[in-house]
């Protein structure tokens, strides 16, 4: 093996173990936030029982099952990630998506798949992060997610979506006492709409150190932005959502090892 | 290894994503003769109704204008030119028909809506609608008065059809059939919401106070085509023996969010000239009872809150009953309290509800009956508020597995009932009933006024 190869896969294998460990607490936190948020609102008890005539026995017994087996499944990539329960946990995440557009019932629902992008991604993204070979693989697929997220709750800002509304207001409120009115909470939802698609197509072309910064930062901030809206309950819609910010961190994590990679081959390579 | 596990996973996906794509519903084919007459003729009240109503109907062709509707305070069989009053229809359009609707079998709608005023008090107003050239059937409503004389409202909620009716039939032939009887164990369609709606017509016909059908919102399960077609042809049942209409008042749940919704029910403006498509405003019912509807679907913090907290403090002191109703609960009988939408609804209006003291609250959406304890400050408290329904128009019921919360303790309760709420709005009292849907009275209680109303009632001054 050349010098040249021992220092890429020297430098691939101590980003790979970082971003793993960082997608598996992704993957365990968002389970433990789905299992939260199947337990109390429920993902399949309306769409079997009202939708589909199901008993409610029956529909509850589907929920509990589902949430019952993406836990034990997050609780189980993180002590040991296996491919196949990953993409379990993909499918089920997406599963779950589909659901909310089918059953509907609250704004922008028949979004949900792209909107939760990130949630599905993780999981595919730590599959092809186990393997060095795949490292490309799994940048691309975090990039996708993390891109349909944001630029599908770029678009939802962009007009206005009711509960953003709530949560500039409220939060304005909480924090710093001020009274947002809702014509200046909708001037800033436009700005924060356009800055989520900038971000979202920047990543796709032009990936850039200071972008996944803003990302980490933006992702975290609207996730937490449940609980500075409405409190501590609301813990489990920050954890579901850990993804915005941590697949932005796991880019970062490779784009700084391609960027170490770059500057120590370039003297080689001369 | 990994392949094949892979492979399998991929194949039981597609299996589950099949069985929740073949469930959906196969409505009954609408004939497919062409209807030219205009159908679903509606009354809609929204802030003034004892001036002003929206005449709303469809037609299922598209053969152009002109559409109008010809009113009168007496008879005249459908003999247009013997009425005095004639109205355009002001809004007109085809209906949003999504590939499900066409799927479905539901035919291509055209909404039309004629804006109707300057009428007087209690009057009975009979009229037909005509659109190109075919008129209607005559119908008539009365509008509401504007001193104080008792009036009762019809308020319910939820009438969403219950479980589809069948798997698709491909499906049905691959599902072994005790799978298919296990998981479709008792279809009925929209059954209830049919014998809800004969429920609320006997109501109507019974009581003559009855002014109105007050609607807490979720009509269907999306606000489709093929949701509302039913819901408004199930909705033409509700008409008296000899034609009289109960007019509507709306109201916007969270599975109305489509665009048919708005072109079905058509607001137009307030008095003050805001646009009603934001779906709250108020309703006098009378001199002395004020209706307000309230939007959980729309921001509840922002320019909602600010005008809930003008109304009530422009109202409070000048009518003896102000009661409130919306879809998403504030206290949810079943469904998660802690959960999202109905901490901020809690958050955002409850606190004015307390301080303006209003007299009644009326929720949706958790597919139950209930009634609460009065609450203030987040505990049992007798000059608290009351809250009632959650919905039983005809969704299917969920039973109440825990009901152990504090504020559907006795007097207050949680029980799985389909039922419609009969609100009698005195002199003396609110006279409220839940009635169930064999007719039955399942709750019947009053509430005393409490708002120490100084000026005698004045009539309303606006005229549209």
């Amino acid at each position: 093996m050349s010098d040249k190869t021992c220092i890429k896969y020297s430098l691939i294998h101590d980003c790979s173990i970082a971003v793993t460990k960082v997608l598996q607490l992704t993957v365990m936190v968002q389970c433990i936030g789905i299992f939260l948020h199947s337990s109390s609102i429920g993902f399949f008890t309306d769409f079997l029982f009202v939708n589909h005539s199901f008993t409610y026995q029956q529909a509850t017994a589907v929920e509990n099952m589902f949430a019952w087996v993406v836990l034990a499944l997050g609780i189980a990539i993180f002590i040991h990630p296996v491919k196949l329960l990953l993409v379990l946990i993909s499918v089920l995440t997406f599963l779950s998506a589909y659901i909310q557009i089918e059953q509907g019932g609250f704004p922008f629902s028949s979004w949900a798949i792209p909107a939760t992008a990130s949630r599905y991604a993780a999981p595919l993204a730590l599959i092809f992060a186990l393997n060095c070979n795949k490292i490309h693989l799994s940048y691309w697929v975090a990039t996708l997610g993390l891109c349909l997220t944001f630029a599908t709750h770029g678009i939802k800002a962009l007009l206005f979506h009711p509960n953003f509304i709530d949560y500039i207001i409220t939060s304005g409120s909480n924090l710093t006492g001020l009274e947002i009115c809702q014509s200046a909470a909708e001037i800033l939802l436009a700005g924060i709409g356009l800055l989520d698609i900038i971000c979202a197509l920047a990543i796709l072309v032009y990936p850039y150190k200071r972008i996944f910064y803003w990302m980490i930062f933006w992702g975290f901030i609207t996730a937490f932005a449940r609980i500075t809206e409405l409190g501590i309950d609301m813990y489990g819609e920050f954890l579901i959502r850990i993804a915005h910010f941590t697949l932005p961190l796991v880019l970062l994590l490779y784009f700084e090892k391609e960027q170490k990679h770059n500057s120590i081959y370039a003297p080689i390579a001369q | 290894m990994f392949n094949n596990s892979f492979k399998h996973c991929c194949s039981y996906f597609f299996i589950i994503t099949i069985i929740l794509c073949s469930t959906s519903c196969n409505q009954s084919t609408i004939n497919s003769k062409e209807k030219v007459e205009p159908i679903h003729v509606r009354v809609i009240w929204t802030e003034n109704p004892s001036n002003h109503a929206i005449i709303s109907w469809t037609t299922l062709h598209a053969n152009g204008g002109p559409h109008y509707v010809y009113y009168d305070t007496i008879s005249h069989r459908g003999n247009l030119k013997a009425y005095t009053y004639k109205r355009k229809a002001k809004v007109n359009g085809q209906i949003t028909m999504v590939e499900e609707d066409r799927e479905k079998g539901v035919p291509p709608g055209y909404y039309h809506h004629s804006e109707i005023s300057n009428l007087k008090a209690a009057t009975a107003y009979y009229f037909v609608v005509e659109s190109s050239g075919v008129i209607s059937e005559e119908y008539y409503f009365i509008t509401a008065p504007d001193d104080d004389r008792p009036v009762s409202i019809i308020w319910g909620s939820d009438s969403r059809a219950g479980g589809e009716r069948e798997f698709s039939p491909t499906f049905s032939k691959l599902l072994p059939d005790i799978i298919e009887n296990t998981a479709l164990h008792e279809i009925k369609g929209h059954e209830a919401r049919q014998r809800m709606n004969e429920v609320i017509t006997q109501i109507f016909e019974d009581n003559k106070n009855v002014i109105a059908f007050t609607h807490g919102a979720d009509y269907g399960l999306t606000a489709q085509w093929r949701h509302l077609y039913w819901w408004l042809e199930d909705q033409q049942a509700i008409v008296a023996g000899d034609n009289r209409l109960l007019p509507l008042i709306i109201s916007r749940g969270n599975h109305d969010t489509e665009i048919g919704f708005k072109e079905n029910f058509w607001l137009g403006n307030s008095i003050e000239g805001r646009t009603l498509d934001t779906f709250y405003y108020t309703s006098n019912l009378s001199a002395h009872a004020s209706l307000i509807t309230l939007n959980t679907e729309i921001s509840v913090t922002g320019e909602q809150r600010v005008w809930l907290n003008k109304t009530l403090s422009l109202i409070r002191g000048k009518k003896r009953w102000v009661v409130v109703h919306y879809h998403r609960p504030a206290y949810p009988a079943v469904k998660a309290f802690k959960g999202q939408t109905f901490t901020r609804v809690r958050n955002a209006f409850v606190p004015l509800f307390e301080k303006h003291n209003v007299d009644l609250v009326a929720e949706s959406d958790g597919h139950v009956l209930k009634r609460t304890l009065p609450i203030r400050n987040g505990k049992h408290d007798k000059s608290g508020i009351v809250y009632i329904g959650e919905g039983g128009l005809g969704v299917p019921q969920r039973p109440v597995t825990d009901s152990t919360r504090w504020y559907v303790q006795s007097p207050g309760y949680a029980i799985s009932s389909h039922h419609v709420h009969v609100i009698n709005f005195n002199k003396d009292n609110l006279h409220v009933q839940a009635i169930g849907i064999d007719g039955e009275v399942i709750d019947n209680f009053i509430r005393q006024p409490r708002a120490k109303v100084s000026t005698p009632p004045t009539s309303p001054k606006h005229v549209r």
